[in-house]
Formats: C-alpha cells, sequence, structure tokens
C-alpha cells in the first residue's frame, strides 16, 4: 500500500514538473531569433518570460533597457504563442511614444538613434483572449 | 482502491511524458543544477522579479565600446591578473570578478592586444565554471572561435557579444540574478577604473564626459543591488557603490563641460581615489 502510495505521489510530482516545463518560454528557440534578428546588431539584452507568470491584470506588461547619447539601436519583439495580435511600443526617457506596430501587427523589429542617455520602455498591450501559454519576449542590440 | 492508485498513477507518469520534447531539450546543461541552486538561496527580491520583467542593464561590452570611442587608449599592466581566478572562492567574488574580465577582455580586444586577449577569455571559462555557467563555451566552441579569429576584431566583438548574450539569457532563465547584477558592477567598476587611469596620465575630454553620463547606469546598479542587501558583502558594496555616485552626480551638476578644469579636478580628485580603492578591493578579494 504504502508503495503504492508514493508511486501515486511521484506520478503526480512528474506531472507537475512537466507542466511547468511546458509552460516556459522555448529558450533555444529564443536565441536562434534574437541572433536572426539582430543580424548587423551586436546583443545588448533580451528578457523573456511566460505570459501566465506576470501579475494580473496582464493586458500591458512593460519593460525597461538603458539607452547611450548618439548610440544606435534595434529593438526586437520576440513575443511568441499568442492567437491575438501583440501590440508593440517604444517610448522614450521622457515617456514620449516614439514606435508602436498598432498598424501593422507583423513588424517586429524597431530601429533607432538615442538622443539622450537613460532607460526607455517597450510596452507590450495583450487582448482579453490572450493565450496564457505565450511567450513575452524581447532583445535589444546596438550598431558597431 | 489499490487498482485505481496504481491507475493514477501510470496516468500521471505517462501523461508527464506527452510534453513539447523541445521544451525537455534544454539549451544548456548547467541549468538544472543551477535551479537546484539557486532555489536553495532566493530571496524575496528574487521571489518579486518572477512578477514583472526585471530592468535590463546594458552590455558590459558596450559600455566598453563608447569608452574606446571616445579615446580609451591601451595601456599594459593596468588590468587584472589572468591567473587569479582560483583566488576567487565566494560566489560574490567570483561574480564580481567575472565581471572584471569580461571588462579586461573588452578592453584588450578593443585594443588589439589579442594575446592578453586570449588569456581573459580562458579566465572568464575558469570563472564561469566556479559558476556552474561552463557549458556556455563548450556548446558554443567559444574558445577555439576565438583563438581562429584573433586577427578579425570584427569577429572577435561578435564572440564576446555571444558569450555575453549566452551568459545573460542562461543567468535570466534560472533566475540567477545575483550573478547578472554583480558581474555587471565588476565589468562597470573595471571600465570606469580603467577610463579613469587613462584620463588620469592625460586629461581627456570626451572620456570623462563619457564617464560622467554613467552616473545613470550605477544609480539603476545601485537600485537592482539593493534586493540583495542581505548579503553582508552586498551591502558593503552598495555602501561604497552609493560614494562613487555621490562623486559622479557632483560631475554633473549645473551642466559643468568636461573641458572646464573644475570637472577634471573633481573627476581626478574625489572620484578616482574611491574607484582605485573599491576596484583594488574586489580583484583581492578571496
Amino acid at each position: 500500500m504504502k508503495a503504492i502510495y508514493y508511486l501515486s505521489l511521484l506520478g503526480i510530482l512528474i506531472m507537475g514538473n512537466c507542466y511547468n516545463a511546458a509552460a516556459q518560454c522555448d529558450d533555444k528557440e529564443t536565441r536562434k531569433k534574437v541572433k536572426a534578428g539582430l543580424k548587423e546588431y551586436v546583443f545588448e539584452t533580451a528578457s523573456s518570460k511566460q505570459f501566465n507568470a506576470f501579475r494580473e491584470p496582464r493586458k500591458v506588461i512593460d519593460a525597461t533597457f538603458s539607452v547611450y547619447a548618439d548610440e544606435q539601436y534595434r529593438v526586437l519583439n520576440l513575443c511568441a504563442g499568442f492567437k491575438q495580435k501583440v501590440i508593440f511600443s517604444i517610448y522614450d526617457s521622457k515617456k514620449k511614444l516614439i514606435y508602436s506596430n498598432d498598424k501593422n501587427p507583423t513588424e517586429t523589429t524597431f530601429d533607432f538613434k538615442a538622443l539622450e542617455t537613460g532607460d526607455y520602455t517597450i510596452r507590450f498591450n495583450f487582448s482579453e483572449e490572450s493565450t496564457p501559454t505565450g511567450c513575452v519576449s524581447f532583445a535589444v542590440g546596438y550598431k558597431l | 482502491m489499490k487498482n485505481i492508485l496504481i491507475g493514477v498513477s501510470l496516468s500521471a507518469l505517462l501523461f508527464s511524458c506527452g510534453g513539447e520534447k523541445k521544451e525537455q531539450d534544454k539549451t544548456n546543461s548547467d541549468t538544472t543544477s543551477i535551479n537546484t541552486d539557486t532555489n536553495a538561496q532566493a530571496s524575496s527580491a528574487q521571489v518579486q522579479q518572477t512578477v514583472d520583467f526585471v530592468e535590463n542593464l546594458p552590455s558590459p561590452l558596450h559600455v566598453s565600446r563608447i569608452f574606446k570611442k571616445s579615446g580609451l587608449k591601451y595601456v599594459s599592466g593596468l588590468t587584472n591578473k589572468p591567473d587569479a581566478v582560483s583566488t576567487y572562492q565566494s560566489n560574490t567574488g567570483k561574480s564580481l570578478n567575472l565581471g572584471v574580465y569580461s571588462a579586461d577582455l573588452a578592453y584588450t580586444s578593443l585594443n588589439s592586444q589579442t594575446q592578453e586577449s586570449v588569456k581573459y577569455f580562458k579566465s572568464i571559462k575558469g570563472i564561469s565554471d566556479g559558476l556552474n555557467m561552463g557549458s556556455i563555451f563548450t556548446n558554443n566552441q567559444l574558445i577555439d572561435r576565438f583563438e581562429k579569429n584573433l586577427g578579425n576584431q570584427d569577429s572577435l566583438i561578435r564572440i564576446m557579444a555571444e558569450l555575453q548574450m549566452e551568459s545573460d539569457m542562461l543567468l535570466k532563465e534560472t533566475q540567477r540574478y545575483d550573478v547578472v547584477f554583480l558581474s555587471f558592477t565588476g565589468a562597470w567598476i573595471e571600465s570606469m577604473y580603467l577610463a579613469s587611469q587613462i584620463n588620469e596620465k592625460q586629461a581627456n575630454p570626451e572620456l570623462a564626459k563619457k564617464m560622467a553620463q554613467q552616473a545613470a547606469t550605477l544609480s539603476k546598479l545601485v537600485k537592482l543591488l539593493d534586493g540583495f542587501k542581505t548579503e553582508v558583502s552586498v551591502q558593503n558594496l552598495i555602501g561604497e557603490l552609493n560614494t562613487l555616485q555621490v562623486s559622479l552626480d557632483k560631475l554633473t551638476e549645473g551642466d559643468k563641460a568636461a573641458t572646464d578644469p573644475a570637472f577634471q579636478k573633481q573627476l581626478k580628485e574625489d572620484f578616482t581615489p574611491k574607484i582605485v580603492a573599491l576596484r583594488k578591493r574586489i580583484i583581492s578579494e578571496a
């Protein structure tokens, strides 16, 4: 009886573990997309996280990254696994909107030259029915 | 009852094997050990960081390149000893000096000091092994590729950037934000130390201006490290970084031009001695 109890427990633990693994962003795929998307730009930073790991309500998710004046940057929207469109916007250090893919949701890249040193914000807007297992992900590169 | 339990167990086991293969095929073999280690050390700050995106710091290589573009010349003997890897025993010491070596690698590579660069690349490999990140090198054949491209600076920069990408992504995936922030701190201190030494030898207003602009990065860094101040060594480090912040803020007060003699005086007499002392303590930490 004891053995059956432990076997059940083990099965449930493994099932839970695999569920978590399946809910993760695909790290290998993200690396491939970063390399392919940055092209001539050099890696600066990147972050990825499962959509349902963010606090609710998950309609707007922000991420910040540092820029230095006069440097040229590329931002990649690497969100994956969402059935609805994800609006991807960039705000400068004064919180002024400098880019949005609202009109063209398939666009995933934005290049710009920073006018001053500071923190820029990437904002992702999601619809009500966004897929909980989607991955929220971005990368930033700079030009040599 | 017995049959039901057996049924549940077998179903659970079978169900568990149905996950996506690509998710099981982790990029880096170190991940499992790191996860275990990190869970054991998880602080409240780390738990909070699972809710939102953690703020992103610039790449240490980028900071070095900005300084290089502003006239950071090569002077031998300024960098840390490449063979000091084994002297760093604590997690904090290893993380900080991973950053110091990253900045030294960037400094020597950007100044075409190829033999020195190879030594620093190997130092980074050694210290990464100590932080359970060694697979980054083996999975991507980084050392071989670095040695084969010694004559091509553009390729070296790309390989260093790949090393930066693999480290950054692995550490974030495994939520080892302490290592992310401490290694950046080490790289930042080393870059500022090298810049201050070059400026000390010959005043360079353009370089001095770029150093002053680092006040924003330092402010962000201190906030991020604050989540790990339960560690005494991190708490002490934050105190020292705060004194550097005061010095850098004085440089940016009132929009002083970097050509202003008062700017150079402030930099040389206030900031430089502090960064020299802090850098000395970090590279000699056992």
